[in-house]
């Protein structure tokens, strides 16, 4: 076995680290991110999530003192959380059981946040960010992290960019000031443009079941409502200045998380991050909240059900004359998006048998397949994200209620398209007659008594167990950490210092206490709150 | 099936029985746990400072049954991992190679039984002189894992046999010149057959029932095995005293007697896992007599010419060892170097890809011109002449005096990889203490081998790697132990093996 041993070494990592180190810089699909599909059209809207900045602060007293809130638990329990004077957030965790560190720049950016006429923008963006600038060279953010043994990784979403390494702690501060310095002018030297374009052009195209237009309308982002991952003549054509313009809009600290989670503590550890950007000037946050926006008219409904008043929390559409940002009750309150101008649907909803009792929920010719997709929209949160797994686990293992009550050959499949900001339920009823009845008898059996409750508090504990896993090396809890919800408390409060519970940022606290699915993600259970995506019929 | 393995078989099941009948009427006792402090662990800060895991002293007991469990606790781990080490090297050599593979995958199979139900990820992987199976669940299945593992032991192994050889022969890849080469130069290194240091589709397809079944028993002997676990609990505080009680007394040796040992339980796990005599040196030279037989092999088919070069090297402490690692890493830059440490002595071997010799290159200027008046006139076959100048640049790279830097980044990279590659792969204790084994000379060494390693190699200086390279490294000053296969056509490598087989001559260096 000594000769197979010999033999493997290419492939072992350990042996030969260098071949751990694969290609500069891939785009990952490591299950947190999607990429969306390749666009049928782009979308029409404008950047519906570009965040309001308003003018910088002066920095003040207040400003600069942070208010701490600690937290009775162990050193490796607790999540210092900080929003640094430059607008950056810190979010430092320790874990001591091997030498390494994991050091995550989340940027809370993606490609909703594309120019209607520049799909693919962030994308390509994200890819420059490592072209370097006046102190980093060419990819030295991937350098520094495998010359020594570490691994280096680039995650592009749908709202959000992440720059990833997991590297021997002997190498963090070289880490942590390569990241004080990435988002500081980026170059925007054309042939690193042109480079990174081609970087992003060979990227995968993300395998989504949803189409661009059907995600824009879930979530009410128009943004979203085309193909993140183009590279098209728009983006070469990007003169210099104008992609130097793009870059500071889209790439800045301000909007940006820095996670760190290594053997020291959390206190030690934003100790040796706030020195490094302490020379950026003062600045808000803008990191967008990512909310549910109002969903554009749909003029062409043959079948629009009859619309009883919507529950409270549920998500609305075609309301005419939704005013942005006005609050919805309900964590899923509409954001700033503002309306869409005109339908995105391609063509005709199939009209709904009589013998159908549609719900509430809306009803949208963007499907991909025939049938019924029913669909809500997960909110941005690793809470609500657990939950939406959670559920879906449960939804696939149910068993078939008896015959009357659900027909023979009536089945019901769940599929998460997970997104930390823009994750997607879907459920796809089949041989019912009744796919608005199979569905809400199938999720009233969740309910707190209900016949599944218990299989969904099961599942939740599966989740819960594989959330603990994850979370046990430093890459896992960074990588779920910077799934935490975009901080509430930055609107009011320019720089905060806090401290959190690991379970309370990771979803793992929300996953033990089964009414918090009600209130981290209202509306999953309810079908009044699904948008129903139907195959759009060619109009006669 | 021969009668006589019949027979065989009930004998060792009537043996079985009643030494299971022994234990039954025996007192059950739980286990005593010693813990390790024979040499103290590394201190937190130190052990993460030098790039080792920071685990505590670990527990060890050995079970009724010879089984020898070395358990390391973590506080507030999430996870679980066991990890099985089968020996190898106490089977008979006909059960060694792909009898034992396919006991051991059979195993994964029987293991792999309980992965629905505990959520569990088994793995099988191959380690010097052992097999590793690996078990990966969550901590609170700890004693269901413990039951499961003895569920997998104590059962019929057949049906789990054909199908873990149906597998292994689907799976297998044909063979290539990497593994044919690496095969035949180990197996001359050690001294045994080639055959045995390879699994190809012939090999499985020839193992009847009667073999796979005694390699079965032979390699779950659990006199010979070592366990590991990484948990959160303690064995001390008796929290799986019932398991492991339990799979003491369901897994039993299924045969009599083991070479080398008498049949008795050997306590210490680095005696268990490595043969009792190290390879003897083959004794060879390949630029002065005696100069090393060449081995020319066959092409399987796949793969383009090659050589491999190789020797056996003594590492039996942790200087020797991390000059080795570093010499390997500092050579890597340039050439496809190899070692595998395996306690006391390593292999290192070198592979030359013939076919690529030259590429990418500049024009060969000694094609088409007249000899240098050199003490060797170069070789007149191209593809001699470019291997000839291949290993001159190799034996001049031997010589080269790395800077202190150039080390420092390559024990960085390799003690950093080391951990980085462990965290991603989930922060498995055991892989580490399986790779800590073999940097170990006593059971009471393996806990700080990984931190003494990564300091020594840190501390190595420039003149030692070139010391230490001189001595095992440089073609024409080394001490003796070299072995040498080339795999290709016979009609295509005449010249190189015209030219190896009367000892390497190097190019004159430039200006004379």
């Amino acid at each position: 076995m000594l000769a197979t041993l010999l033999t493997l070494q290419i492939a072992a990592a350990p042996a030969t680290p260098t071949d751990a180190a694969v290609t500069p810089v891939r785009s990952a699909s490591p299950g947190a991110l999607l990429a969306s599909p390749a666009a049928r059209k782009a979308a029409k809207s404008t950047d519906a999530a570009k965040p309001a900045t308003p003018a910088p602060a002066p920095p003040s007293a207040t400003a600069l003192s942070p208010t701490l809130t600690p937290v009775a638990a162990p050193a490796s329990e607790v999540v210092f959380d900080a929003v640094l004077p430059c607008g950056l957030r810190v979010l430092t965790a320790r874990d001591m059981s091997l030498p390494v560190a994991a050091v995550t720049l989340a940027v809370e950016v993606g490609s909703e946040d594309d120019p209607p006429e520049l799909p693919g923008l962030v994308h390509a963006l994200a890819y420059q960010v490592e072209q370097g600038n006046r102190e980093l060279r060419p990819a030295e953010a991937v350098a520094t992290a495998q010359d020594a043994g570490g691994h280096y990784n680039l995650a592009t979403g749908m709202a959000q960019v992440r720059f990833e390494s997991v590297i021997p702690t002997s190498r963090l501060d070289g880490m942590l000031w390569l990241e004080s310095q990435r988002l500081r002018f980026p170059s925007s030297a054309p042939q690193r443009w042109e480079q990174s374009l081609g970087w992003a052009a060979s990227d995968e195209r993300g395998g989504s079941r949803l189409r661009p237009e059907a995600l824009a309308f879930i979530h009410g982002a128009p943004g979203l409502g085309h193909d993140g991952r183009a590279v098209g003549k728009p983006l070469a054509a990007l003169i210099e200045a104008a992609l130097a313009a793009q870059l500071a809009a889209k790439f800045s600290y301000t909007r940006a998380t820095l996670i760190v989670v290594g053997p020291e503590s959390p206190e030690r550890l934003l100790e040796r991050v706030t020195p490094l950007f302490a020379d950026l000037p003062h600045a808000p946050r803008s990191a967008p909240v990512r909310r549910v926006g109002p969903r554009p008219t749909t003029p062409v409904m043959p079948a629009a059900p009859a619309t009883p008043a919507p529950a409270p929390g549920a998500t609305t559409e075609g309301k005419q004359g939704a005013t942005p940002g006005a609050p919805v009750p309900g964590a899923m309150s509409p954001g700033t998006a503002p309306p869409v101008p005109g339908a995105m649907s391609p063509g005709t909803a199939p009209p709904v048998p009589g013998a159908m009792s549609p719900g509430t929920g809306v009803t949208v010719p963007l499907s991909r397949q025939r049938g019924y997709t029913f669909a809500w929209p997960v909110p941005p949160t690793a809470a609500a994200g657990a939950w939406a797994t959670a559920l879906c686990r449960a939804i696939n293992r149910q068993k078939k209620a008896p015959e009357p009550e659900e027909a023979r050959k009536a089945r019901l499949s769940c599929d998460l398209e997970a997104d930390p900001r823009r994750g997607v339920l879907i459920l796809r009823p089949s041989n019912a007659d009744d796919p608005w009845a199979l569905v809400r008898a199938r999720l009233a059996r969740f309910a707190p008594g209900g016949a599944d409750a218990a299989l969904l508090q099961a599942q939740a504990a599966t989740v819960a167990q594989a959330l603990r896993l994850a979370v046990r090396t430093p890459q896992g809890l960074a990588r779920q950490l910077s799934q935490a919800a975009v901080e509430a408390s930055a609107a009011s409060a320019p720089q905060f210092h806090q401290q959190h519970r690991v379970d309370d940022l990771t979803g793992l606290s929300a996953l033990a206490d089964p009414a918090s699915l009600a209130r981290e993600a209202p509306g999953l259970l309810r079908v009044e709150d699904a948008v129903v995506l139907t195959f759009p019929e060619p109009s006669p | 099936m021969t009668a006589a393995s019949s027979a065989s078989r009930l004998a060792l099941a009537t043996l079985a029985a009643l030494l299971s009948l022994g234990t039954a009427c025996r007192k059950r006792e739980p286990p005593k746990v010693e813990i390790f402090d024979e040499t103290a662990t590394p201190a937190q800060t130190e052990a993460l400072g030098s790039l080792a895991p920071p685990w505590p002293a670990p527990e060890r007991v050995t079970l009724d049954n010879g089984l020898l469990v070395h358990w390391l606790h973590e506080a507030e781990a999430p996870a679980l991992h066991v990890r099985l080490l089968l020996p190898t090297h106490p089977l008979k050599p006909a059960l060694q190679g792909p009898a034992a593979l396919v006991a051991a995958r059979a195993l994964a199979l029987e293991l792999e039984r309980m992965s629905p139900r505990l959520a569990t990820r088994v793995e099988l992987l191959p380690g010097v002189d052992r097999l590793e199976l690996a078990v990966h669940g969550v901590v609170g299945e700890t004693d269901a894992v413990l039951a499961g593992l003895a569920d997998a032991l104590a059962g019929d192994p057949a049906r789990a046999l054909t199908q873990a050889r149906r597998e292994l022969s689907a799976e297998l890849r044909p063979l290539d010149a990497e593994a044919v080469a690496a095969s035949a130069v180990v197996a001359a290194l050690r001294g045994g057959e080639a055959t045995r240091e390879r699994v190809d589709a012939a090999a499985l397809q020839a193992l009847d029932d009667g073999a796979l079944l005694d390699a079965w028993k032979a390699l779950t002997d659990p006199r010979q095995a070592l366990l590991l676990v990484h948990a959160r609990t303690r064995l001390i505080d008796g929290a799986h005293a019932a398991s492991t009680t339990d799979l003491a007394t369901r897994w039993r040796q299924q045969v009599s007697l083991l070479p080398g040992v008498d049949g008795k339980s050997e306590p210490v796990a680095i005696r268990r896992l490595r043969p009792g005599k190290q390879p003897a040196s083959t004794g060879k030279h390949l630029t002065k007599a005696p100069i090393a037989p060449l081995l020319r092999q066959d092409p399987p088919g796949r793969g383009r010419p090659l050589l491999v070069i190789g020797r056996a090297i003594p590492t039996s402490n942790a200087r020797e060892r991390s000059l080795a690692r570093l010499s390997q890493r500092h050579l890597q830059e340039q050439f496809d170097v190899r070692l595998t440490v395996a306690g006391p002595w390593s292999a290192l071997t070198l592979h030359i890809p013939l076919a690529a010799l030259g590429k990418g290159k500049p024009v060969d200027l000694l094609e088409g011109t007249d000899p240098p008046k050199a003490a060797e006139a170069p070789p007149a076959d191209p593809l001699t002449r470019r291997l000839r100048r291949e290993l001159t640049t190799l034996r001049d790279a031997t010589r080269l005096r790395p800077t202190t830097q150039d080390l420092f980044q390559a024990a960085q990279l390799w003690l950093g990889a080391r951990m980085v590659a462990a965290s991603l792969a989930g922060e498995d204790w055991t892989a580490l203490w399986s790779e800590s084994l073999d940097l170990s000379t006593d059971d009471g060494d393996i806990a700080a081998a990984l931190a003494r390693d990564a300091q020594a190699m840190l501390a190595a200086t420039p003149e030692e790697v070139v010391a230490w390279q001189q001595r095992w490294l440089d073609f024409q000053t080394s001490e003796p132990g070299w072995a040498w296969v080339v795999v290709g056509n016979e009609a295509d490598l005449q010249g190189v093996q015209g030219f190896l087989q009367k000892g390497v001559t190097f190019e004159p260096p430039p200006g004379d």
